[in-house]
Order: C-alpha cells, then structure tokens, then sequence
C-alpha cells in the first residue's frame, strides 16, 4: 500500500534532546512563559465558570467532531458539491507538496504579486510562505503575533499566541531594527505600528490565504475566527481568497457551528466569545459588492485520513486548535514550543506530529511528557491525549519488531535502554523472591550512592535523578520483611507458596 | 470488612513507614488486612515506557493475585498510591480474556486509600493527631483518572491540631512520571521547583500527598534546596496519634 | 494537484487517480479499517470525573459550581451591558432623529473629519440628518479614499443579546442569494471607529439564535455574515490587551428602540 509521503515543514524534533536544554537555560522564556500561560489559565477559569452547564457543552462539542469524523468521506462529499454550488472552487491535496501547487497555480493564474496571509498553521505546516517566496510571491503575515516572528525569521511557537516566548522590549527592538528608527515602550503603541505598517499590504495584496476553523458540509460554508480583524481585511480586500484546511475541520451542520464556537473563545483565549466570527458562503454576486470575487477552499490530507483507521488515534482528529493543552501543559510550561522542533508543539503537537509526519521523524516527542493527563481535563472535545502518548509510546518500544515504525537515533539509543532495564525489572519482578533481591540491591545502592555521590555514574540511565534531586533515604528492610507483613498475610493460614 | 492490601513496590521497598501507617490506619478503622506477600508490582513503570512485553506479565500477574484474594473473600482492594490504584484500570485494555475480565474485577473493587476511607468505609475522623501546617499535593492519577480530590482534604481536616491551606500548585504535575523523571531530568526538575517555590511561600512544615513517587521526587529536590519544608505521606499522617511538628515521625 | 476533468465536456474519461480521488479512498479505507477492526488494546478507561480545575479543589469537599445568574432583563439591556463589558458603546434612541443627534455627538468627540456611508436605506437617512462639519462619502468612493475615512455607518443586520454582538451580513446587494444584503462591508472594517444602527426588533437572545436566522434558508446564505463583538483587539504581546488592531478602535452601536 504506497501512501502519499505526509509531511510537516522545518520539521526538526529529532533535536528535541538538544533543543530542551537551551530552553531551559533560557530564563527569559521561562519567565515569558511561565506568565502567558499563568494568565491565560486564570482568564480560562474566569470565562469557564460563566458557562452555565459546562459538561454539557464539552459533550456537544465532542459529538459533533466525532460524528463529522465517522462518516468524513461523506461530510466531505457533501461540502464539494454545496460550496461549488455557491461558487466556491474546491482542491483536494493529498499532501503538502499537492497544496502548495494549489495555491501557487492560483496565484501564477491571477498574476498575483503579494499575499496577504491570516494566521494559519495548516500554511506553516505545508511550508506554503517558502513556496511563495520561491515563486516570486510576497507573503505578508498579518496576524500581530505572526508578523512578528515573520520579522524575527522564526517560526511561531505557540499555535494561538505566536510570539508567546518574546518580551515587549524584545519586540520594540525588533521593529525598531528592522522598521530602521525607534519605537514606542508600551503594547498599544507596537500595535499601532504594526496596523499601519501591515494597512498598506492589506491595499495592495492580490491575493488573501487564511486557514478555515470549520467548514460546513450542509451549506459549503466555512467559519474563520478572530479577535484583530486581519482575517477579515484578509478575505475581504483582495480579489483572490484562498483557504486551506484539513481534512478534519468539517462539521456536518451550520447549527453545529454554535456549541463549537461558544467553547473555542472560553477554553482557548479565556473569553466569552472571539471578537469576529466570519461566515463566508461564496463570492460576492455583483461587481459592485465589497469581497473576493473568487475564492477558493483547499481540502488538505496530509497524513491525517490515516488516524481515522483506529478509534483512539482518530480521537486526535477532533482537535479545535484552542490552544487550551499547551497553556495547561507543565512540560510546554519549562521548555516553549520552539523546542519541540513543529508547528504543532505542545500535547497536542506531540500526538499529532508524529501521527503525520512519522514516528521516525519525531518520537522524541511521545516522551516528552509525564502523562499528568492535564491537558485531556481541559480539551473540550475530550481527546485522549495521554492514552495516544501512550499508544505512540508503544509503537516506538516495539520499532524493532514487526511494526517497524521506526525511530529517530535518540529514541532508538533509549530505547535499548529501556528494553534491557525493563527486561531486567520484568525478570525480577516474575518471581517475590526476585524482586526482593532487586529491592534490596536497589536499597543499597541509593544507600551507597547518597554517602558516595561519585558512586552515581554506574547506575546508568537512572542517573539523570541525581541532577538536582537526592535519592531517598533507603529503609534497612521493606515492609514486606517486617512482622506487620507477615502478621497479616498469616492471616489466611500461613505464607502462601512463592 | 476484609481488605485486600496492595502496598506497591516503591513503598514497600523505600518508605516502610508509610506502609505500616497504612496497616495501622485500616485496622484503627475496622479492618481485617490481608496481604499477599506473592505481589510484586503493578506494572505501571513498563505499560508508561511503552514496554508493553514486560509491562503484561507483570501486571497480569498481579491482577490474578488480587482477583485470587477477591475471590476468597475480600471485599475490596486498598492501594495507598492514586497511580497503582488507576492502572488496574488500564490493565482491562491492555491484557486479554480472562485476565481482562479478572481485572475488570479488580478495577471495580480497587480503592485508593483516602478514596476507601471516605467514600467506602465512610470515615472522615480517623482519630488522628498531628500538628503542624501541611498542603496538600494532588497526585495526577489519582487525581485525573479516579476523580480524588475531596476525599484526603476532609481526611486531612479531621486530623487534631493540624492545619490544612491550600497550594495554588496543588494540582500541577511534581514531574516524576515514571522515567520521564530520569530521562528528561532539567524539566522533571523545573516542574518540582514550580511546584516548591509556591510551597515554600505558604509556610507549611510539610507537603502531604498520596503517593510514595510523587514524594520522592518532591522530597528529592527539597532536600538539593536544602528546604525546610519535608513530605509526609497521607497514612503516616492519619496512623499518628499525637505527632508534634519538628520531632521525629 | 487536483486535476479533475471537467465531467461536463462531452466524451469526458472516467476521472483518472488524482488527488480528490486519493484522498476519499484514504479516508474510506482508514474509516473500514476502524470499523472491523476491534477496540484497540490498551486504550485509557474514562476517567472518573472530567472536573476541571475550576470545579473541584475546594477544601470543604463541595464540588460547587459557579452557577450564572441570569436575571429576565430585556434583550436591549441585556445587549448594553454585553457590549459594554467588550469596550464597545451602546446608545439607546427612540427615535430617528435621536440616532442622528448620538452620531453627531460621535463625531464631534472624535473630531472625525471623514466619514463613509454604506448603502442601507437607513443609514442614509439617518446620516443625512447629521449636520455637516465633516467630508462625507458614499461607497462608491474607492477603497483607497475609504481607507482615509475616520468613522464608517452601517447597518447591522441582527443584534445578539448575550455577548454584545452585531451580525453583519454582505456581499449580496441585488438579493440574488436571498435576503438583500449591504454592498459595503468594508465600511465596517477599515475606518477607526464604526458606528452601526440596529433595530431593537433585530435583536435575538443568543449567537445560536443569529445563526439559525441567517441561515433560515440554508440554500441560500448570504455571501459573507460577520459575527462583530466590540471592537478588535490583541494580546499577542506579553498577553496583555489591546484595543484597536486591524478591525476598528472604537465600535459603537446606536439601538433604535422604535424599530
């Protein structure tokens, strides 16, 4: 079975080991992050305690995304035939690279020069701005947050707050350096530098890309929102709109779009609702009108139809992109979403980077967690985030067998590792005699090793515990050799057999 | 009530005390605990490495061990750690036929120590005596997938002469997560220290949880910090009679 | 790429493997295989409560919830103070006359100089009650002179009650798609500050409810509807709030009590 090659762009988290470390020396990010997330976290709970049966909505939310997923073919189906009936054109890519050709067909037949782009991650994900480039096209990021890691050459680490891990003065002297004089302190002043910095792009682009939060199969609509109004100039000054979306987005009905939209603002951003919602249903049918007068909507796969072949990997396809697991996540908290080398950092981005791009390509981040279980508490469509981790986990153990899913060098070294320790631990612990000869080996050492600290270094992959931590103080014996023990397993008539 | 007891490994072999208080604490309540010295571990450590081939021998056989003692007579099975407690759970997807019927019976009959005391025996005062300022730290399994929350805060307000106060970080991750806590070191240990720079500001004498990993870890890095705060497991609490802060547990 | 045929040409190949094809036949087999094959080994069981932080971790052991009160105010004053809470501003008119008398008042606070107009009937009407002092202009203007307009006037075509929300719809002004919409959306967007007219009678209680009236023909929808609560803003930098990004600083809402 030959499958298209899914990809994700700049992917990088084979460096995850080597990324992690310079984060956390990072004490400037640590402190950005710690606050964004702290913030965002207090106004979800603000705007989640004003939602009268929030249980409910979290089910609603759940069983619309999982109901457009059991039957997506159809749903999709259906979308081609209602928006081309609207006069919206419908692609389907089966990768990243089919995409792109989409969007640069599209822009070498309308001679556009300059695009304007909304926030997007599926872009990020197909590598569309370097394609652009590439074909003489300007991308002009227009999201605040967007523009500014445009303008640092980075690449966003948060998928709903881009520049998350940059200071104000970070970002005052990035404009000032690049916009050549000096800028204001404060927020509102950057902001106003940027909105009139970015109007002129918005008067001159050609062309308007965004991504697409829903698409509605009933009516071949789809639903983009926001809170800066870029989306809106995005899709409204141009001539030419073009939204790509996965696969995944489709909901069956328009009414479905209310549960949704009602809990994307609350649990992401911690507000009651987004500011704009735009509901675009075709392009406008006079030339008078204001609007696009073509837009066009690209159906993207890349990877994802493959999740939907088991029942709990197809759990990571409900996905809403609030935002809420990475701002919950104590992992993402110490490191930031650079270091996860993908535009999907975070919970969620280590469920679905690997699931798209191949565990060889990113298996370092399945691990990249302590399986807290934070971020399923929080997603409001009640994705089993650790139980994929867990999944992707077990796949990766089990790389060498027939599986063969394949891991990068890092995973692989690891997992030698944990193959011959597990393999030791699951001798012993086969038999009670065994295992209390581990233990009292394991009690010894700790012993030795807290009076000897050198002593460390033999305990091999264990030894990433003394950085920082001290061992525990080790009892003389376990309870299971003192006489409460054998009291009370005397109980039912004497020791039992080993 | 005859009660099966699961003392799990990490407390058997490294904080005794712990596990003797929860023997006293059981028996104080009424109980008759049983123990099956053939137990050895639950198979967690393994199932969350992904090691599934030594993951599923281990927890099968502690599954049949229990449902064994289920069988004879128990009416329930008492974990003192929210982890161990919620893998019997995981265990009816990960093992087949009559092993996964067998810990179906086993998840169903299994309690947490403080979830058991409350919410099965209906205890809240356990005439325990312990004074001193404590916190308490919501240990994430047992917290997430077995839904405890209230049960050890009653326990812990009952208790003479102690005083319970919140952490704003009670329900964050200490960052153990079996070897996560080895193989991911500088951000196992950022997480306990978010964690203990909140805890050191509340004034407490000690953090108190219900699981023996995340005390290790907690304890680990207080002690590298030279911390005044120390951590106590719930049991060693509720099987005091008149523990005063600073002396010797 | 997608290069599909066009099935309508006569004597049209059956549509050879493309990319539309590919993709439908991955996601049927994927959805095939799901359901065949069993429940996956190892899957996580539910857990026990889904309480999220807000819910639970109270001392006392109560899992409370915060429960909103909702008193029966009416839509109008349920709407005001919605948008207020958004930095928007709602005015409260009973008449036509007082809708022109609030604009200029608007106006003249932010000594506006350039206005822009959409092409409602009574946005018309009403700014032509509006006493000069300022350069007006029609829609017809071109979108760079628009982009030079302090102040747009629109109509809003719905009121949402619960959050302050103005519903907008667009792009379809011969009414070929159904219900007659505003040629100008841009009225609304690109000038500071927007001022929209929206009849009481226009409004509903709850977003579901805007929707299901935009929609009533689920054929036909207008080309654009937009969903527009108090004015933009960002917290891209440090987290902390801003108004006024792209869309407009300054939104304001003139309820027409008598409508």
């Amino acid at each position: 079975m030959s499958e298209p090659a899914a990809s994700i762009h700049h992917l990088h988290a084979d460096r995850f080991a080597e990324l992690v470390p310079r984060a956390l020396a990072n004490v400037e990010l640590r402190g950005a992050l710690a606050n964004a997330t702290d913030t965002i976290r207090n106004r979800r709970a603000t705007a989640l305690a004003g939602v009268d049966d929030l249980q409910a909505l979290r089910g609603r939310a759940k069983a619309i995304k999982s109901e457009a997923l059991e039957h997506l073919d159809e749903h999709l189906e259906r979308f081609e035939k209602t928006a081309e009936a609207n006069g919206i054109k419908v692609h389907w890519a089966s990768d990243a690279e089919a995409a792109r050709a989409v969007v640069l067909d599209i822009a070498a037949r309308t001679g556009a020069r300059i695009a304007v782009k909304a926030k997007s991650m599926v872009s990020e994900e197909i590598g569309l701005n370097d394609a652009l480039i590439d074909a003489g096209v300007v991308p002009v990021e227009t999201d605040l947050g967007e523009w500014i890691v445009q303008l640092a050459e980075e690449t966003p680490s948060h998928i709903l707050v881009p520049a998350i891990h940059k200071r104000r003065r970070e970002i005052r002297d990035l404009f000032a350096r690049v916009l050549g004089r000096p800028m204001p302190d404060d927020a509102p002043g950057l902001t106003a530098i940027a909105r009139n910095e970015l109007r002129t792009h918005f008067a001159t682009a050609d062309l308007g890309i965004s991504g697409a939060n829903f698409l509605v199969a009933e009516t071949g609509s789809f639903l983009l929102i926001e809170n800066e109004g870029n989306i809106r100039l995005t899709t409204s000054l141009p001539k030419v709109h073009v939204a790509i979306a996965g696969i995944e987005k489709i909901v069956p009905r328009l009414e479905d779009l209310a549960p949704l939209v009602r809990i994307i603002a609350r649990n992401g951003t911690g507000q009651p609702i987004s500011c704009y919602q735009t509901l675009v249903s075709g392009p406008k049918t006079s030339p008078d009108d204001d609007g696009p007068e073509e837009i066009h909507v690209v159906l993207l796969d890349n990877g994802r139809s493959r999740l939907l072949a088991d029942e709990l990997t197809a759990e990571t396809l409900r996905c809403i992109r609030c935002s809420a697991c990475l701002n919950v996540c104590p992992v993402y908290r110490q490191i930031g979403g650079h270091a996860y080398g993908s535009v999907y950092p975070g919970p969620i981005g280590a469920i679905l980077t690997p699931q798209i791009a191949g565990l060889h390509a990113a298996s370092q981040l399945p691990d990249a967690s302590s399986l807290c279980g934070a971020c399923r508490e929080v997603c409001p469509v009640d994705i089993d985030i650790p139980g994929v981790l867990l999944h992707l986990r077990h796949q990766a153990a089990a790389s060498d067998e027939d599986d063969a899913a394949g891991v990068d060098p890092v995973t692989e070294t690891k997992n030698r590792a944990a193959r011959r320790g597990f393999g030791l631990w699951r001798w012993a612990m086969a038999s009670p005699a065994r295992y209390a000869m581990l233990g009292r080996i394991g009690r010894i050492s700790v012993r030795a090793i807290r009076r000897v600290p050198r002593l460390s270094r033999f305990i091999g992959p264990l030894r990433g515990w003394c950085d920082g931590r001290e061992l525990p103080p080790a009892p003389d014996r376990s309870f299971r050799d003192g006489s409460t023990a054998r009291r009370i397993s005397a109980r039912n008539g004497g020791r039992r057999g080993e | 009530m005859q009660v099966a007891l699961f003392i799990t490994c990490l407390m058997d072999q490294f904080r005794t005390s712990a596990a003797e208080a929860t023997v006293e604490v059981l028996e104080r309540c009424g109980c008759d605990v049983v123990f099956d010295p053939r137990q050895t571990c639950c198979g967690q450590p393994a199932f969350n490495a992904g090691q599934h081939d030594a993951a599923i021998p281990v927890c099968r056989s502690a599954i049949r061990i229990l449902d064994e003692q289920l069988q004879d007579g128990c009416e329930a099975i008492v974990v003192p750690s929210g982890s161990c407690a919620a893998m019997f759970r995981h265990a009816i997807g990960l093992l087949d036929g009559a092993d996964a019927e067998a810990a179906s019976r086993v998840a169903k009959a299994s309690y947490e120590l403080s979830a058991f005391l409350v919410n099965r025996l209906d205890r809240i005062d356990v005439d325990a005596g312990w004074t001193g300022r404590v916190a308490w730290h919501d240990a994430c399994h047992g917290l997430r997938e077995l839904g405890i929350a209230s049960e050890p805060r009653r326990l812990l307000q009952a208790v003479r002469g102690l005083e319970l106060v919140e952490s704003a970080t009670c329900d964050r991750c200490c960052g153990f997560g079996g070897t996560f806590s080895v193989n991911l070191p500088g951000i196992s240990v950022g997480m306990a220290d978010d964690k203990i720079d909140e805890l050191e500001s509340l004034g407490i004498d000690a953090v108190v949880s219900g699981d023996t990993s995340c005390l290790m870890q907690l304890e680990g890095r207080l002690a590298a910090r030279g911390s005044t705060v120390r951590g106590v497991h719930l049991a060693e609490i509720l099987a005091s009679r008149d523990h005063a802060s600073g002396s010797e547990s | 790429m997608d290069r599909r045929l066009d099935e309508s040409a006569p004597g049209t190949e059956a549509v050879v493997e493309n990319d539309r094809s590919r993709v439908l036949a991955d996601v049927r087999r994927a959805l095939a295989s799901a359901r065949t094959e069993g429940k996956r080994r190892g899957h996580g069981p539910e857990p026990a409560t889904a309480a999220t932080p807000v819910e639970r971790n109270s001392v006392d052991g109560s899992m409370a919830t915060h429960a909103v009160e909702r008193s029966d105010t009416d839509l109008i004053t349920e709407f005001q103070s919605a948008l207020d809470a958004v930095q928007g501003v709602c005015h409260r008119v009973t008449s036509d006359s007082g809708a022109a008398e609030v604009l200029q008042a608007i106006i003249a606070d932010l000594a506006v100089r350039r206005v822009v107009r959409s092409d409602d009937e009574l946005v018309i009407d009403v700014v032509e009650r509006v006493v000069g002092g300022f350069e007006l202009l029609d829609p017809d203007r071109d979108r760079n002179a628009m982009l030079e307009c302090d102040l747009g006037v629109s109509r809003a075509t719905l009121g949402v009650a619960e959050h302050g929300t103005i519903v907008m719809t667009s792009g379809d002004a011969a009414g070929d798609r159904g219900r007659r919409t505003e040629r100008q959306r841009l009225v609304s967007l690109l000038p500071e500050t927007h001022v929209a007219l929206l009849a009481a009678s226009d409004i509903m209680h709850t977003w579901d409810q805007a929707l299901e009236d935009v929609g009533s023909d689920r054929r036909r929808l207008p080309p654009t509807t937009t969903f527009a609560t108090g004015p933009s803003r960002t917290a891209d930098i440090e987290l902390e709030l801003v108004l006024g990004v792209h869309g407009p600083r300054h939104q304001h809402v003139v309820v027409l009590e008598h409508r």
